[in-house]
């Protein structure tokens, strides 16, 4: 395979955002869908290509490392491409023919950032650059910014507190760059690397470690940070907060484990960080805390992003344990996480679809109008409670047992009682869906066979990842 | 190899069933097809040992199968009763006039499935994993009637049951997992090896709470609130396949992974884990004496024959192991056919409550004599299968050194008889006002499994021996 061919992933969706905005609706609606298509085809034959080579690394423009900008493919980048184009993929599939309806005149510029936004997040996975690492941090912040203010209502007030929550956050993150810049003299991941293998390191790489560190839990939307996320994935469409909430804090939690582990060795974290279990224990309370929120919740879309909240703290907490085996954890739920969110939002979607609200009191009896959609999310749910074969019982799994074997048992704890509270929330949603009459919607279709496609695609994906999990993880370790 | 396809039986019946859930019958079609076909290949594989391992989800923890003696046993006895219990909600459904019948067939031939993977696993994973889908499956079954009181007692039983094992199985699995580097069966000198001491207790108390499924008190209360299920439910999943089937992973996990001998310089532990088991055989069994409620009479019966079956297991001697097991096959006969007496009063006259019952002993003379040979069995009188079960656990109690625990026993029994024999007195005091009553005797589908499994367990009590040869451990 040609190397430079690779490159067309991050190209493609470029192309296309500039492309929308000049075309006829209709035109660029299914333009956007061949784009998704092709990206997705691209990041599985890149990743079939590496599984039996070697991976590589691919230099803009003929630009040396040092100069240059570097991507970097590798095969734990593209499983997670693959997911994020799959993702991509399959929301272009489920909304396709209601973009017109949702957007009315501003389909192209949605179109438009929503390519933007995918690119950003292939950029911000494959790059090996640092500094180019925050240009696409802000390309994804912008875009997300503006996909929010699409919505209605409290729409804007939620995009502007993030575009200023998240302007920090990325400023903080340049801090730090720039501290690195002005030590080393490179911006290269793995320049640096070797520069700061045999050093040892002094003050000013503890400031840029913390800045990085500290930017990046804010666009995670890392307890106590997390202001921002909650009301920007409510109030923004529903077509936005199906693929953004999934991705975008499961990329920036990515982009912890690839700047700081990218750079320095786990001695060398541990060295400079010596509290660094502070973060576990911050990841414990914030466990704790959803969890007992997520069953006060009296709309799905809430409940589900209190989940979401506490399985940002599961990423934080097994990541700053800082251990070989549960690094691979963390790494095993970046990919069933982004799923397992996708599945819960789209099923969500769906129901919003034919119900119009997602309040537990407007959801009276609908798994008898809606058979094939209450179960899929109950599916969804149960994958998140963490139930055998499923994806979330196997990162669970993993995370606890990483947990378990580096001694930090009350994180442990944590997980299990987020799952005992979602227990509790679920079995308070089954007699509201499944007991009571339903007199609202007059027809009594389910939703069309288009999303069932996409549901049965995403629930599917959970098994699939849970049932080869095996060999998922010998891939990432 | 052969042993997946038992397995799969109850699979494709639920896979038909779930395809012509609007075909009138198809339900009850494919079940009785599905039970008969796995007796007869049960019957035919002449008990050959098998094991097959499908795919590895983690090192050392695959999704795998292999067949022992006591799984074949096990399995047997579920198929049969799933046949003979097909039969009887046909009756039972069919007179009550339930429009959902195929969705019960469909989650009982599911939950029939999930009981005998449990059955056939090799790993304790594989375990895990169908002990967790039998719960989902249940769960429906549980909630049949979607009232006020399915609601409150489905609660229950998805906070007991799922939470237990969320919060105490899954977390003893991965202390069990992170210490070993395995979750095999028979295990035990890894286990004695490498867990430290004080961990060893706690993962066996975990394990030992953590099967909420054979409702140890005080996990044991959403056993009577399942009862509101319809009967057929109670009677093969919440007297066998669901209960039998946590005493059953009991069984398993301290006898082939945690092992016997970790046991034997425990002697304080022993006697701790001995006290908690009586103290549920003793209190469910006073429980139950004031129960009015037919069901849960039974129901509380139950939970104190399953601490009888726990209790034969932390004994920790080979000939209690054994009545332990036998303990299983015979209780499972006697408690099924007083449920299916207890469903077949119901069905002919509406009534839950014994303080009702009077009377009804001339008019259902069938079903009553039914009730005295499984009460009978529930007490341990000879000429019942229950006799064999218990003489081997109190031979297992004075082995193992344990006589206080074969009084336990003997009093189990004799509050037994205080609770089960009252019912039919009742039933045959005289009552005027049934005189007249048109009341006879349970539509045929329901009485001639009631028969069936009278007889049965009689029938244990005389070729004992086959069962004591099979199950006897080595």
């Amino acid at each position: 395979m040609p190397e430079r061919i690779s490159i067309l992933i991050i190209l493609i969706p470029f192309i296309g955002a500039l492309l929308f905005p000049l075309l006829k609706h209709n035109i660029a609606k299914y333009l956007s869908l061949i784009v998704s298509m092709l990206i997705l085809f691209l990041a599985i034959f890149i990743f079939s290509n590496i599984l039996n080579n070697n991976p590589f690394e691919y230099n803009l423009g003929g630009w040396k490392r040092d100069v240059g900008v570097a991507f970097w493919f590798n095969k734990f980048n593209l499983i997670f491409c693959i997911v994020l184009s799959s993702i991509y993929l399959l929301t272009q599939i489920f909304f396709i023919p209601h973009y017109h309806i949702i957007y009315g005149k501003k389909l192209t510029k949605f179109l438009s950032l929503q390519a933007l936004f995918f690119m950003s997040c292939f950029g911000l996975i494959l790059t090996a650059d640092i500094f180019n690492l925050y240009v696409f941090l802000e390309i994804s912040a912008l875009s997300s910014y503006a996909l929010i203010a699409l919505g209605k209502g409290r729409a804007y007030v939620a995009s502007l507190r993030y575009l200023i929550l998240g302007s920090v956050g990325a400023s903080l993150y340049l801090l730090g760059v720039g501290f690195l810049f002005a030590k080393f003299g490179t911006l290269n991941i793995f320049e640096l690397q070797s520069i700061v293998q045999n050093q040892v390191l002094g003050r000013s790489t503890f400031v840029s470690l913390v800045l990085i560190i500290l930017g990046l839990l804010l666009k995670m939307g890392q307890f106590p940070f997390y202001i921002w996320l909650p009301e920007a994935y409510e109030h923004s469409p529903t077509s936005v907060s199906t693929f953004m909430a999934p991705i975008s804090t499961k990329v920036s939690a990515f982009l912890l484990f690839k700047v700081l582990l990218g750079v320095f060795s786990i001695s060398q974290i541990k060295n400079l960080l010596p509290e660094s279990t502070f973060f576990v224990h911050l990841a414990t309370v914030s466990i704790f805390y959803f969890g007992a929120i997520s069953i006060r919740q009296n709309c799905l879309k809430k409940m589900l992003l209190c989940v979401l909240l506490a399985e940002i703290s599961y990423l934080t907490g097994s990541f700053w344990i800082l251990s070989k085996s549960s690094l691979s954890a963390f790494s095993f739920h970046i990919i069933s996480d982004s799923l397992m969110i996708f599945a819960g939002f789209v099923c969500i979607a769906a129901i919003e679809y034919l119900n119009k609200s997602s309040q537990f009191k407007d959801l009276k009896g609908i798994g008898r109008k809606m058979p094939f959609t209450t179960m899929c999310f109950i599916l969804a749910l149960l994958s998140l409670i963490g139930l055998p074969p499923m994806c979330g019982f196997f990162s669970k799994f993993y995370i606890i047992l990483g947990a378990f074997k580096e001694q930090h048992f009350l994180f442990g704890a944590s997980l299990l009682f987020s799952s005992l509270m979602l227990v509790i929330a679920t079995y308070k949603l089954i007699p509201i869906l499944f007991f009571e009459d339903y007199k609202k919607i007059a027809s009594s279709r389910d939703v069309p066979l288009r999303m069932k496609f996409v549901l049965a695609c995403s629930i599917l994906s959970l098994f699939f990842v849970g049932i080869f999990s095996g060999s998922l993880m010998k891939l990432i370790s | 190899m052969f042993c997946v396809y038992y397995i799969l039986i109850p699979l494709i019946v639920f896979l038909l069933t779930f395809v012509m859930l609007k075909v009138k019958y198809s339900g009850a079609f494919f079940n009785i097809v599905g039970s008969l076909s796995l007796i007869f290949l049960l019957f035919s594989s002449q008990f050959k040992l098998s094991t097959i391992s499908i795919i590895e989800f983690l090192p050392n923890a695959s999704l795998a199968f292999a067949t022992s003696n006591f799984s074949f046993i096990f399995a047997t006895l579920v198929a049969f009763l799933w046949f003979v219990t097909v039969i009887y909600s046909m009756g039972y459904l069919r007179t009550l006039d339930d429009k959902k019948e195929n969705k019960f067939f469909m989650f009982f031939a599911i939950s029939i499935f999930s009981a005998l993977g449990v059955a056939f696993s090799s790993n304790l994973f594989t375990m895990y994993l169908f002990y967790e889908l039998l719960t989902i499956s249940t769960f429906p079954l549980v909630s049949h009637y979607q009232d006020s009181q399915a609601v409150s007692s489905g609660r229950k039983y998805v906070l007991f049951i799922l939470g237990s094992s969320i919060c105490l199985l899954l977390p003893a699995l991965i202390l069990l997992y992170s210490f070993t580097g395995t979750l095999e069966f028979d295990q035990a000198q890894l286990v004695a090896n490498n867990v430290p001491r004080q961990m060893f207790l706690i993962i066996v108390l975990m394990f030992l709470f953590g099967f909420a499924k054979s409702a140890l008190m005080p996990f044991h209360f959403w056993l009577p609130g399942a009862m509101v299920a319809p009967t057929p439910v109670s009677a093969l999943l919440h007297a066998v396949a669901v209960v039998k089937v946590g005493v059953f992973c009991l069984y398993k996990v301290f006898y082939h992974t945690l092992g016997f001998e970790n046991f034997y310089h425990l002697p304080y532990f022993k006697n701790v884990l001995i006290i908690i088991s009586s103290v549920t055989v003793i209190l469910s069994s006073i429980i139950a004496i004031n129960q009015d409620g037919l069901k849960k009479r039974l129901a509380y019966s139950t939970i104190s024959q399953l601490g009888y079956i726990i209790l034969g297991i932390v004994l920790f001697s080979q000939t209690a192991l054994l009545g332990a097991s036998l303990h299983i096959v015979s209780h499972a006969f006697s408690k099924i056919t007083l449920f299916f007496c207890a469903g077949a009063i119901y069905v002919v006259t509406h009534k839950k409550y014994i303080s009702e019952l009077k009377g009804l002993g001339y008019k259902m003379p069938i079903t009553f004599s039914c009730f005295l040979i499984g009460s009978l069995g529930i007490i341990g009188f000879p000429f019942t299968g229950g006799f064999i079960s218990k003489w081997q656990l109190l031979k297992g109690s004075l082995e193992a050194g344990q006589p206080l625990v074969f009084c336990i026993f003997l009093l189990g029994s004799f509050i037994a008889a205080l609770y089960l024999l009252p019912v039919i007195f009742t039933a045959y005091q005289k009552n005027p006002n049934f005189e007249e009553a048109s009341i006879s005797e349970a539509p045929i589908y329901c009485l001639i499994p009631i028969i069936i499994t009278a007889s049965m367990s009689i029938m244990i009590f005389f070729c004992n021996d086959f069962l004591i040869e099979v199950l006897r451990v080595k």
